[in-house]
């Protein structure tokens, strides 16, 4: 079982706390663990219920806009579009509950989205252009390189570019 | 009669989209807020094609007149944090600060779900050349409740179904229609009561289908529906001639007589009448459109607007009366 505070980690520790007749059980690993205090509460502690606010406290996930998910659970609301990655976990069976089991968007996207889909779209394009201007590039060092009479780094530009090459023909 | 106003009073599409830059309305305080109104304004209101109304601004009586028309949602009229910006026409209205940044909605007369539809996709274009939307390729448009993730669609119809109801059928059909993924409620949304038999039908996912199937199936479904209205209208009336015929002209006479009405009433008896406009029973030209607009007309926020004073229940069912009587007037 996996800790119920950080969902990472094996849960090791086993806490079960009974007050006013009411049972709270939580899987935690030691790494969390540390973090929650399990002594015994005081009686006016109790009482006053405040030991379980406490514990439960230390337990709450936040999101940055400051909403946790028993916000959500009170509210049905969440607090800020960031809210589906932090919760994203807890949050999946809601959605295919409320959705009936859908859960990808094949709606409509918005046009600045679009944009970047289709310049992603385009890079094939653009990596054919990139590749010929690195083609003309290399040749036209390869000639200096002969004129020049330097054959060692001409024998290293003809092989890059018989490399390119080969790579544009597949 | 092709956009079925006999039988749908009117169809609305709505669009929920957020700002990827801040937090839900709910979690916003008032100022965030009236910074967000001004925002939006300045983004599509350029040459003041829409009404800025500010609910903090407006009176309550105001406020529920807006909900009445169907301009505003009872939400963001109730919580009086947010904006409406309303066209000319009131076919579209931009609610701003409610439970969503923006609840982009287009409401049109009878059955025209596709150019509630493409209205409301206009809108959205052009505010997403001005702003960025909460949007993820998982789940779509982000929304404050997940029941309106992916595309924040919901469309809806309202539908005038009496003989369905005199029939007794209403609750068979309107199961099936929730088998179907589509949700039924009264006339003012979530939490109304039915009455004189006006139903409205909407969408409940909006998740993983595409808004064209949206529109077509509530389309298809509403169509299913006129159908069914129509031939029980026309079978009550072949079987029960004299029933049928005692309780429209029972209600002309109520409409164009009396001297006070309260709302449930001519409500039910603008319904009976809307019965009788449908089998033929009355004469005159766009009846029907006169009638769906009484529907609204009728209630008591209009009625205290149109008069311009405080009413109290009593003068208000008076002047309810002399707006219908005059109204019907030659008419029918």
């Amino acid at each position: 079982m996996l800790c119920e505070n950080c969902k990472r980690r094996e849960a090791s520790v086993h806490s079960v706390t009974i007050i006013n007749g009411v049972k709270k059980e939580h899987y935690l690993c030691a790494e969390c663990a540390k973090g929650v205090q399990f002594s015994l509460p005081s009686l006016m502690d109790i009482l006053s219920g405040f030991h379980i606010e406490e514990e439960e406290k230390t337990l709450e996930q936040q999101c940055s806009c400051g909403c946790s998910y028993s916000i959500f659970q009170k509210t049905g609301l969440l607090g800020c579009p960031a809210c589906y990655r932090t919760f994203a976990q807890r949050l999946t069976p809601v959605i295919k509950r409320a959705q009936s089991g859908k859960m990808h968007h094949v709606g409509r996207i918005p046009d600045s989205i679009q944009k970047d889909v289709s310049e992603v779209l385009r890079t094939p394009e653009s990596q054919a252009q990139i590749e010929q201007d690195e083609g003309k590039r290399l040749r036209l060092e390869l000639h200096k390189a002969i004129e020049e009479e330097r054959y060692e780094r001409a024998a290293e530009l003809r092989d890059r570019l018989r490399a390119l090459e080969g790579e544009s023909n597949i | 009669m092709n956009d079925m106003l006999d039988v749908v009073l009117t169809s609305r599409v709505r669009l929920a989209r957020n700002l990827q830059d801040l937090p839900f309305p709910g979690n916003m305080a008032q100022a965030e807020i009236a910074e967000l109104v001004q925002r939006v304004n300045k983004a599509i209101n350029t040459n003041n094609s829409f009404l800025l109304l500010c609910m903090q601004e407006l009176p309550e009586a105001e406020r529920h007149l807006l909900v009445e028309r169907h301009l505003v949602s009872p939400d963001l009229a109730g919580c009086a944090k947010g904006a409406a910006l309303i066209n000319k026409d009131e076919s579209i209205s931009i609610l701003i600060g409610e439970e969503d940044h923006l609840r982009i909605q287009c409401l049109l007369p009878g059955l025209q779900l596709e150019q509630a539809d493409s209205l409301c996709a206009s809108i959205d274009d052009m505010l997403c050349k001005k702003m960025q939307f909460a949007f993820e390729s998982e789940l779509g448009y982000l929304t404050a409740c997940p029941t309106n993730l992916g595309t924040g669609m919901r469309a809806s119809v309202m539908l005038h179904l009496p003989a369905l109801s005199l029939a007794g059928q209403t609750e068979g059909l309107l199961a099936a229609i929730s088998k179907l993924g589509y949700a039924v409620r009264g006339l003012y949304g979530e939490g109304s009561g039915t009455h004189g038999h006006i139903f409205q039908v909407s969408n409940q996912m909006t998740l993983g289908v595409l808004e064209e199937d949206i529109i077509s199936n509530l389309n298809t479904i509403a169509l299913r529906i006129i159908e069914r209205e129509r031939s029980i209208r026309s079978s009550l009336y072949k079987t029960n001639k004299l029933e049928i015929e005692d309780i429209v002209y029972r209600s002309k006479g109520v409409l164009q007589y009396a001297r006070k009405l309260n709302a449930k009433e001519a409500m039910q008896h603008i319904s009976n009448l809307k019965l009788g406009a449908g089998l033929g029973l009355t004469s005159g030209l766009d009846t029907q459109k006169l009638l769906n607009r009484l529907l609204t007309d009728v209630q008591c926020a209009s009625i205290r607007k149109r008069s311009g004073l405080e009413l109290s229940e009593a003068q208000c069912d008076e002047a309810r009366a002399n707006i219908v009587r005059e109204a019907l007037k030659g008419t029918i």
